[in-house]
C-alpha cells in the first residue's frame, strides 16, 4: 500500500508522528467510548467509570438491543437488521449495474444530447433530498410502493444512479478506444463489447462502487424514515433512532444498538477495504 | 472530457441487413436502452418533482378526506417567505455551518494528508482509522456523540471536571449547540477530505518538486509555491463536494439537537423538513425548496466559473 514518496520534508519525524497520533486519538475516542459503553452493564455507566474498561465483558446489552424488551416496551433491532440486508443488497446491485451501463454509453458511445443528459444526471446528485420528499412520497404511493421495502430499493437505486454513473464514466474513459474499435471490427456489437470487454475489466470498479453504494444505502436515514412508517418494515437506522430517541432505553443498550447497526459496513471494510482504498485512490472518485 | 465518438457500422460481417433479429436490434440500439431506464426514472424522480414543486409553490396544498387539494394562491407563499425570520436564521446558521466546517475539514484533511504522505510507519494504520467515520451510519454517530456530550457522564464534561470548570449542557445551550454540531461534522467528514487529498498528493508529478529542491527551496516554499498550486484542482473538487453536502446537512443536526434549543441550530434542510412534515405547509415548503435548489445551483455555477477562470489563468 505504500506509495512512492514524492518529497520528504526536513521536519523531524517525531513531530509528524506526534501530530498523527493526536489525530488518531481524536478519531478513536468516540469509538472507544461506544465500544466500552456497549459492553457495560447499566449500573456501570457513570461519570466516574466513563473511561474504565467494563468489569466483565457482558453481551447482555447486545442481546437486549437485538431482541428488544417487551417488559420495558421497546422493539429490538433484529428484524430491522434483516430489513436492511434485504434492502441494501438489491439496491446496491441494481444501481451499480445501471450505473456501469450508463457510464459505458456516456463514456464511449456519445450521441446527440448525451452530455446534457450527463449534466442532468449530476444535478440529481446535488439536489437537496428534503425538497423532493413530498413528490417522492406521492409517486411511490401511485406506484403502490409506499411503505414497503421494494419501494425503498427503488428509491435508493434511482438516487444511486448519478454517483455510480459518474464513477463508471470516469473509469471507462481510461479504457483505450482502440480496444473497442478492434472488438467492433471483429464483429462485436455495443452490448457484446460491454459483456465481454467492459464488464470484466471493470470488476475492480464494481468493488469500489458497490462498497460505496452499500454503505450509503445501509447508512441512509432520511429515505427510510420518509418511505416506511411501519416499524416492521423500517431499516435498522430508523429503528435505531426510535430506540435511541426513547428515554426508557439505557445508554449501554443504545451503544450496543449503534454497534450492531455499524457492524456490516465495518465487516465489509475489514475484508474488502484494501480494494476499496486502491480503487478510490486510483482516482475513480476524483470527479 | 471529450472522447471521440465511435462511428463504424455495427453489423456482424456476413449478417443479412434485411433480416430482422431482435438480438441484433437490441445490440445496435444498446446505447439507447442502456440509458433509457435511467432517463425515465431520473425524469420521474428529479425533473417531475421539480415541476410539481413549482406548481406547489404558488398554491395552498391541503389534505382532506384522503385527497390532495391544490388551490392557486399566487404570491401568498412568496409574501410569507419575505416575512419569515426563522428561514433567515436557518440560512445564517447554515452558512456559518458550511463555511466553518468545510474550511476546517479542508485545512485539517490537507494537513493530515501531507503528514501521512511523509511517513511510512503509520500510513496504513492512519488510513484504516480515518475510514471509520465514513462507514459508520450517521445515526450511530449521532447516538455516540450524544453520549460524548451528555451532561452527567459525557466526555466533555468529564474533561471540564478535570480542569475544575463547571459542566456545560453542550447540545442544550444556545452558545455551544452549533459548535457542538460542527465538531461532529468535522469528525465525520475530515476523513473524506483526507482520502481525496492523499490521492491528489500521491499523483503529483515529481519533476517540479525535485527541481525546486535542487534550487534550494525550503519546506515552506516548496509547499506554498509548488505543492499547493499543483493540488489546486483536487482542492477545488473537494471543496465543491463538501460544500454541497454540508449544505444538505440533516442527520447529524436532527439527531443531536433537532434544531434547538430555540432556533440555535436551525439549518435549512431541517426547517424545510419541519415546514413540510410537521406543519404540513406544502406550498410554502415547496417555495423554500426551490430557493434552496437555487442557492445550491449558484454554488455549483460559482465553482465552475472559478475553476474555469483558474485554468485559463494558468
Amino acid at each position: 500500500m505504500s506509495a512512492p514518496k514524492n518529497w520528504v520534508t526536513r521536519l523531524p519525524r517525531a513531530i509528524l508522528y506526534l501530530v498523527l497520533l493526536a489525530f488518531t486519538v481524536f478519531y478513536l475516542l468516540p469509538v472507544y467510548v461506544l465500544l466500552i459503553t456497549g459492553m457495560k452493564g447499566y449500573t456501570e455507566v457513570s461519570l466516574h467509570s466513563m473511561w474504565d474498561l467494563p468489569r466483565a465483558f457482558a453481551f447482555d446489552s447486545f442481546a437486549k438491543a437485538w431482541f428488544g424488551s417487551p417488559a420495558e416496551g421497546f422493539r429490538g433491532l433484529g428484524d430491522n437488521f434483516w430489513n436492511s440486508i434485504q434492502l441494501a443488497i438489491p439496491a446496491t446491485i441494481f444501481s451499480s449495474l445501471l450505473g456501469s451501463m450508463n457510464g459505458y454509453v456516456l463514456a464511449k458511445w456519445k450521441f446527440k444530447g448525451s452530455n446534457t443528459l450527463f449534466m442532468l444526471l449530476l444535478f440529481g446528485m446535488f439536489i437537496p433530498y428534503q425538497s423532493i420528499l413530498i413528490p417522492l412520497v406521492l409517486l411511490t404511493q401511485t406506484l403502490g410502493l409506499y411503505g414497503t421495502i421494494p419501494g425503498l430499493i427503488f428509491v435508493h437505486t434511482v438516487y444511486g444512479i448519478p454517483i455510480t454513473t459518474l464513477i463508471f464514466r470516469n473509469y471507462y474513459a481510461t479504457v483505450p478506444t482502440e480496444l473497442i474499435e478492434a472488438a467492433g471490427i471483429d464483429g462485436a456489437g455495443i452490448l457484446g463489447i460491454y459483456r465481454h470487454i467492459m464488464f470484466p475489466i471493470s470488476l475492480p470498479g464494481f468493488v469500489v462502487v458497490m462498497i460505496w453504494q452499500f454503505q450509503s444505502v445501509w447508512n441512509d436515514f432520511l429515505f427510510g424514515v420518509i418511505i416506511t412508517s411501519r416499524p416492521a418494515v423500517q431499516p435498522i437506522t430508523v429503528a435505531l433512532n426510535n430506540l435511541a430517541g426513547s428515554y426508557i432505553v439505557e445508554w449501554n443498550v443504545q451503544m450496543a444498538g449503534s454497534l450492531l447497526a455499524a457492524l456490516p459496513t465495518m465487516l465489509i471494510f475489514v475484508f474488502l477495504g484494501r480494494y476499496f482504498m486502491r480503487g478510490l485512490l486510483a482516482g475513480s472518485l476524483k470527479g | 472530457m471529450s472522447t471521440p465518438s465511435l462511428n463504424f457500422p455495427l453489423r456482424k460481417p456476413g449478417a443479412s441487413p434485411k433480416k430482422f433479429s431482435l438480438g441484433e436490434w437490441l445490440d445496435r440500439h444498446f446505447q439507447y436502452w442502456a440509458i433509457l431506464p435511467a432517463l425515465i426514472v431520473l425524469l420521474a424522480l428529479t425533473i417531475f418533482p421539480l415541476l410539481e414543486l413549482i406548481g406547489m409553490s404558488v398554491s395552498t396544498v391541503s389534505f382532506a378526506e384522503g385527497k390532495v387539494i391544490w388551490q392557486f394562491s399566487g404570491l401568498d407563499n412568496f409574501r410569507t417567505f419575505l416575512e419569515d425570520e426563522i428561514f433567515l436564521v436557518a440560512v445564517f446558521n447554515t452558512v456559518v455551518f458550511v463555511v466553518c466546517t468545510v474550511l476546517i475539514e479542508i485545512v485539517l484533511g490537507l494537513a493530515l494528508a501531507l503528514i501521512v504522505s511523509q511517513t511510512t510507519l503509520m500510513t496504513g494504520v492512519a488510513r484504516s482509522i480515518l475510514m471509520i467515520p465514513i462507514l459508520v451510519p450517521a445515526i450511530a454517530i449521532g447516538t455516540m456523540w450524544r453520549l460524548m456530550y451528555n451532561y452527567e457522564f459525557g466526555v466533555f464534561n468529564g474533561l471540564f471536571a478535570l480542569l475544575h470548570l463547571p459542566p456545560q449542557n453542550w447540545t442544550g445551550s444556545s452558545t455551544f449547540a452549533l459548535p457542538a454540531v460542527m465538531i461532529v461534522d468535522v469528525w465525520h467528514w475530515t476523513a473524506f477530505v483526507f482520502l481525496l487529498m492523499l490521492a491528489g498528493i500521491e499523483s503529483l508529478p515529481l519533476e517540479p518538486i525535485e527541481a525546486a529542491r535542487v534550487d534550494g527551496a525550503s519546506d515552506w516554499q516548496l509547499l506554498r509555491y509548488v505543492v499547493l498550486p499543483l493540488l489546486r484542482p483536487t482542492i477545488l473538487v473537494t471543496l465543491m463536494f463538501r460544500t454541497i453536502f454540508a449544505f444538505k446537512v440533516f442527520d447529524e443536526v436532527f439527531l443531536l439537537t433537532s434544531g434547538g434549543p430555540g432556533n440555535a441550530t436551525e439549518v435549512i434542510s431541517l426547517y424545510i423538513n419541519r415546514v413540510f412534515f410537521n406543519q404540513s405547509r406544502m406550498g410554502y415548503g415547496a417555495l423554500l425548496a426551490i430557493v434552496t435548489i437555487g442557492i445550491t445551483a449558484i454554488f455549483v455555477f460559482g465553482y465552475n466559473r472559478l475553476s474555469k477562470a483558474r485554468s485559463v489563468a494558468q
